[in-house]
């Protein structure tokens, strides 16, 4: 696997992916350009752990390509483009930020060929009474066929923290399906009462819960599953 | 074990429990039957200690201690397992991880994984509930009657004091009921001193777990107290028509 840890005052070019490929990217304290382009057939599985990073992400999807993201973050600003440039190309994204901070995260997926999909899955938990803002666009260009687009944005508040989600689809085709949820809110009273009434404290529960929002649909294997249950270990309320 | 004294309890301005008085002894096998909306769902959260209730009056003593103003899993550490009518379900946790965390909850040593599967092999296969239960999220895209599974796999494993099973015999078909309530009994006899309190609509419950006492609640208090044949008379005549 091809392991990159970046700070801030690492170089990094751009990557090319040319083989089935995972990646596993350490971003911590950036504001960094990272440009990945995946070729035509080409698998590349992305695990990816971040604090506190306002970086420019490009990638740019080629023919029969597949990409998947898992990315935990903590403090994030990034700014992510996904370029879906090749027909048959499939994006899953899914995107996970403990935040402390005011921070906006962007994302715009931009589908330009037909029969490619993208779904993206954008999840926080804002901890404090600071601002938090999903930013997420996902354009299907105009006479694109068979075009899937799905991003699900969600923000638990466990602060009084200001929240705000902006879940635009730009979508110009009739041939194509897509969809988008955002939901603000707690976690729901029943669950915690649920998780209680078994003997769980309260901050335990929302330990759990926590770890099953911010995780839940992610593609983890064994190794990644405890790096990503450490790093939220190791972020909770600290 | 447990006894509720003139526990008057809202919502709003609306009174669900009315001066309600219920003592049971260590042991006994409670059931309350009564008509939609008197209360009887509402008496199991309030025991639980939901706090969607105002509690007015009263109070609920649980082994000679008032636990009236004890949180909910407070209550639960004590002994208090509440079975719920509608058992949700919890996006992103495991079934293992909420029971090993609940028991570790009850313990001063973290309990290892090898001792958590052998605690839980065999009753999963006595429920005869799916082996990957436990990697599952919790009752994610489950049936009615696995979900009721659940809640005794969780008893099982938990082993509490007082029982109460809110309507365990909703969504279950007549298989998975003697299951359910063979796996009750057992767990009754492993543990003599426990008590169950049972909520239910209808008698053929009670045809697999015997009750000692059977209460009629009606309007938000207990209106009169029988053994199991009370229980057979409101199936046959309906609450209307048994006096108060």
């Amino acid at each position: 696997m091809l392991k990159l840890n970046v700070t801030r005052d690492d170089k990094l070019d751009d990557i090319i992916i040319t083989e089935d490929t995972s990646i596993e990217l350490n971003l911590v304290n950036c504001n960094k350009d990272i440009n990945i382009d995946v070729m035509d057939n080409m698998c590349l599985e992305v695990f990816e752990l971040d604090i506190n990073t306002k970086n420019k992400i490009n990638y740019n999807l080629r023919e029969n390509s597949r990409v998947i993201v898992n990315k935990l973050a903590r403090d994030n600003s990034d700014i992510t483009t996904v370029k879906i440039d090749g027909e048959n190309a499939s994006l899953k994204y899914y995107s996970s930020i403990m935040n402390y901070k005011n921070n906006e995260y962007t994302f715009k997926t931009i589908q330009s060929k037909d029969n490619t999909e993208s779904i993206v899955v954008n999840h926080c938990i804002n901890f404090t009474n600071n601002t938090f803002k999903f930013l997420v666009d996902s354009k299907i260009n105009k006479k694109m066929h068979n075009c899937y687009s799905m991003q699900d944005n969600k923000i638990i508040d466990l602060g009084n923290g200001h929240n705000y989600i902006t879940p635009n689809l730009l979508v110009d085709s009739e041939d194509i399906e897509a969809e988008h949820s955002a939901y603000i809110g707690k976690f729901k009273k029943d669950v915690l009462f649920y998780l209680m009434s078994r003997g769980i404290k309260k901050e335990d529960a929302e330990m759990l819960l926590t770890k099953g929002f911010l995780l839940h649909n992610m593609i983890l294997t064994g190794g990644e599953e405890t790096d990503f249950n450490s790093f939220i270990d190791n972020n909770y309320n600290n | 074990m447990l006894k509720i004294d003139k526990l008057t309890a809202k919502i709003g301005d609306r009174k669900i429990l009315d001066k309600f008085d219920l003592e049971i002894q260590d042991g006994e096998i409670h059931a309350i039957m009564g008509p939609n909306g008197t209360g009887k769902s509402t008496l199991s959260k309030i025991i639980m200690g939901s706090n969607d209730y105002d509690i007015k009056n009263g109070s609920i003593i649980f082994n000679g201690e008032d636990i009236t103003n004890l949180e909910v899993d407070e209550r639960s550490r004590k002994g208090i397992f509440l079975s719920m009518q509608s058992p949700i379900s919890v996006e992103g946790v495991t079934n293992r991880e909420f029971l090993r965390t609940a028991l570790n909850a009850r313990s001063n040593e973290p309990l290892g994984l090898f001792d958590f599967i052998k605690k839980t092999e065999q009753n999963i296969k006595d429920l005869d509930i799916k082996n990957d239960i436990l990697t599952q999220n919790i009752n994610d895209g489950s049936s009615g009657g696995e979900r009721k599974k659940n809640e005794v796999l969780q008893i099982k494993v938990l082993e509490p004091s007082f029982i109460i099973l809110d309507e365990i015999d909703s969504g279950l078909d007549v298989d998975s009921l003697k299951i359910v309530c063979d796996n009750l009994n057992k767990y009754k006899e492993e543990h003599p001193k426990t008590s169950i309190l049972i909520i239910t609509h209808y008698s053929r419950l009670l045809d697999y777990i015997k009750p000692d006492f059977v209460h009629k609640m009606m309007d938000g208090r207990i209106v009169e107290t029988g053994d199991v044949s009370l229980a057979y008379e409101i199936d046959k005549s309906g609450y209307g028509e048994i006096d108060a």
